[in-house]
């Protein structure tokens, strides 16, 4: 049995929205454990739940949890897995936070991150954003950079082609920052888990049947059925 | 199409070709663009039918259309940016192979009119000797390409050979017979039955449909392209690969309903009850229409048209299955009788037991229908133990429920042309037999907990000896290329073949 899958969310907080698809689907051949994020120190609550040697799967937000507690302990990280997460914030991605502190209702901010997250093309795969006390408590943590340069397990880095949240520059810059990391691009919005879920999929299974089978710094081809 | 020219045919001397693929479909063509495209020369491609197309030959029951977009069900390395609707109509996908065969020069390879009737490995020259119904034949390596939907399947009930009206298969339709103001007997209620009931209905004065077991069936996203996107797809061809990838990944989606994850599933369910209930307003009627199994367990169907069909005065439903004829009356499982004009019988296919296994005699004269006496199995879904330079396409385990059979079919031959490659004119290539009952085993793994296995309905995919899903592949399609998509030596034995090589 390979090692542990941890699933990290991104502002929604919850594995239940952001993995519906995946999770059930990853589970069929490995152990996968949930980390709900809650307001406060995201990377304490994954280092607590964690088992060592864990795969670390992080979407978004989750993204630069993963990273950041890569970082912090990396003989406790197996592997390690970003999707659409960014090395630093952009100037974008910290306005797209200033809109959750500006926006006082829930409704319409949902529907103002759901434009934002989903690309014109995944639109029907897009779903209502959750926003409550939970994601907007999270929104202060959206302003993390990653410490790229502790990062040693192997890392698939995933980014999304049309990323208007986070900037698929920024995941780019992930693969330049991290040393032992592979990239794969996307056709999708930031919501990459939504939009095209079952891609990642096997871009997930394939990194974790042998995550150093591609060399430290090659690009994976783009799929084409 | 002509097909290739009889010169070197030479009576008295037998002919030889590297690789011979037998069948004329979308596997068989693909594999003929795939070899002709890769230089090699020696090779033919048999067909049966006087014309090339397989299934989208042989049905052209009214209203026949697939149910995967075209886009999808299509040659990825022959893209068509001329596709007319989104589910392009059966005739359609017939130009498209006619045209597909024409365009890559297959004409010099494809042999028409001519069946196999048996091919049997000759141990002492390495070679597949081939009877067929134009002369013989050897062959280095065989690839089958029969297709699993192919041999029509008549249900065996007393009397039906007496039948005193016109009685024929969806896949034999008779054009000839006017069915204008006639009572139509439908028997069958699976993907061909519910392309053909609509379009009856049009032109029957009657139509009973006798079903033996509900289809699950969800709306139809059909609609025509516009010149624009034709245009665009022309103009921009990565647009057309853009939109393909985002129909594949789409489709992929679906495993996650057949796989047992009981959330995808319900939402499956509810989606199709919801279809069932917003076309059909009667409740007895929508009763009858239920499935009584889990969604994904049989093929899910789509369509706009077959459930408001139900509402028609003179369209009926008979929920039970056909047990009996009686001079023109049809007489169900349940004592009902029918009196018609024609019956239509969209029984489908023999699939389980492919009536080609037994053409096939691999080393010691053992048959590929013996070796399968408990089920289709092989190594890679396409290569088979005791059958060397064999490789069988849409063979065990290679279908799927819910994405498109082409990219299968790419896959197998991917492998197929590594195969070949690595054996090279000197190589012949066989399947250990510890690999091949692996990987059984492995598919037993995979396919226990889906809706196939655990869905409480009996479908084509199981095979009715034993209950053993022979005939899909339990698992994402991607999945399958990964897999099965890259020849692998390790589990074969190879030995060089025999100093009687090829009859020159």
């Amino acid at each position: 049995m390979s090692a542990p899958l941890v699933l990290v969310p991104g502002l929604s907080g919850s594995v239940a929205h952001d993995f519906d698809f995946l999770a059930p689907m990853l589970a069929r051949r490995r152990e996968v454990i949930a980390v709900d994020l809650e307001p406060g120190d995201p990377v304490a609550q994954l280092a607590a739940a964690a088992p060592d040697g864990a795969t670390l799967l992080g979407y978004s937000l989750g993204a630069t949890v993963a990273a950041g507690y890569a970082a912090a302990q990396p003989a406790r990280v197996g592997s390690l897995i970003l999707v659409s997460g960014w090395l630093a914030p952009s100037a974008k991605l910290l306005a797209y936070a200033g809109l959750w502190s500006t926006i006082h209702d829930d409704a319409v901010l949902a529907e103002v991150a759901r434009q934002s997250m989903y690309s014109a093309a995944g639109w029907e795969s897009s779903r209502p954003v959750p926003v409550d006390a939970r994601s907007r408590g999270l929104v202060p943590c959206l302003s993390a950079s990653v410490e790229a340069d502790a990062i040693t397990a192997p890392t698939l880095v995933v980014g999304a082609a049309f990323d208007e949240v986070a900037g698929r520059r920024q995941s780019r810059l992930l693969f330049g920052a991290i040393a032992n990391a592979r990239y794969a691009e996307i056709a999708s919005g930031h919501a990459t888990v939504h939009e095209r879920p079952a891609e990642l999929l096997a871009l997930i299974d394939a990194f974790l049947l042998d995550p150093e089978a591609q060399p430290a710094g090659s690009t994976l081809a783009e799929s084409r059925p | 199409m002509n097909a290739e020219p009889a010169v070197g045919r030479e009576p008295g001397k037998e002919e030889h070709r590297d690789i011979v693929v037998v069948g004329a479909g979308f596997a068989g063509i693909g594999a003929g663009i795939r070899l002709k495209r890769r230089g090699i020369r020696s090779f033919l491609v048999l067909e049966r039918a006087e014309e090339v197309g397989g299934t989208w030959r042989d049905n052209h029951y009214p209203g026949v259309a697939c149910d995967v977009p075209s886009h999808l069900y299509s040659f990825s390395f022959r893209p068509n940016p001329d596709w007319s609707s989104v589910y392009s109509p059966g005739g359609e996908i017939q130009r498209y192979l006619v045209d597909s065969a024409r365009a890559e020069g297959l004409a010099e390879h494809l042999r028409l009119g001519t069946e196999l009737l048996d091919a049997s490995w000759d141990d002492a020259s390495g070679l597949w000797r081939l009877t067929t119904s134009t002369g013989g034949l050897t062959a280095g390596a065989l690839i089958m390409a029969c297709g699993r939907l192919s041999e029509p399947r008549i249900p065996e009930v007393p009397g039906i050979d007496g039948f005193s009206g016109e009685l024929f298969h969806s896949a034999r339709w008779r054009h000839d017979v006017d069915l204008t103001g006639k009572r139509v007997a439908v028997v069958g209620s699976g993907a061909s039955a519910i392309q053909i009931v609509p379009r009856l209905a049009e032109v029957a004065a009657e139509v009973v449909v006798l079903q033996r077991s509900a289809p699950y069936i969800v709306p139809r996203d059909e609609r025509r392209y516009t010149d624009a996107e034709r245009s665009l797809f022309r103009r921009l061809p990565d647009e057309l690969d853009d939109y393909r990838a985002e129909l594949f990944w789409k489709a992929e989606e679906a495993f996650a309903q057949r796989s047992g994850d009981p959330a995808s599933t319900d939402r499956a369910r509810r989606r199709a009850l919801g279809h069932l209930a917003a076309q059909v307003p009667d409740p007895v009627i929508r009763e009858l229409l239920t499935p009584d199994y889990e969604i994904g367990c049989k093929r899910v169907l789509i369509s706009n048209d077959y459930y408001p069909a139900f509402s028609l005065p003179h369209v009926r439903l008979e929920r039970s299955a056909l047990a009996g004829v009686d001079g023109g009356t049809l007489i169900t499982a349940n004592g009902a009788r029918h009196e018609v004009d024609v019956a239509v019988l969209a029984t489908g296919f023999h699939s389980a037991e492919q009536p080609y296994a037994a053409l096939v005699h691999g080393r010691g004269g053992r048959s590929l229908a013996e070796h399968w006496a408990g089920g289709m199995t092989a190594h890679a879904s396409t290569v088979v133990h005791g059958f060397p330079n064999l490789f069988v396409i849409n063979g065990p385990n290679g279908g799927l429920g819910h994405n498109s059979a082409i990219y299968m079919i790419e896959s197998q031959l991917d492998y197929v042309l590594g195969a070949l490659r690595f054996a090279g004119d000197e190589l012949v290539l066989e399947v250990t037999e510890a690999a091949e009952s692996g990987y059984t085993a492995m598919i037993g793994e995979l396919s226990a907990g889906t809706v196939w296995t655990a869905g409480g309905c009996e479908s084509w995919y199981l095979d009715p000896r034993n209950g053993r899903l022979t005939l899909l592949w339990p698992d994402f399609a991607h999945a399958f290329r990964a897999a099965n998509g890259e020849f692998d030596p390790i589990p074969f034995d190879a030995a060089p073949r025999a100093a009687v090589r090829k009859p020159t």
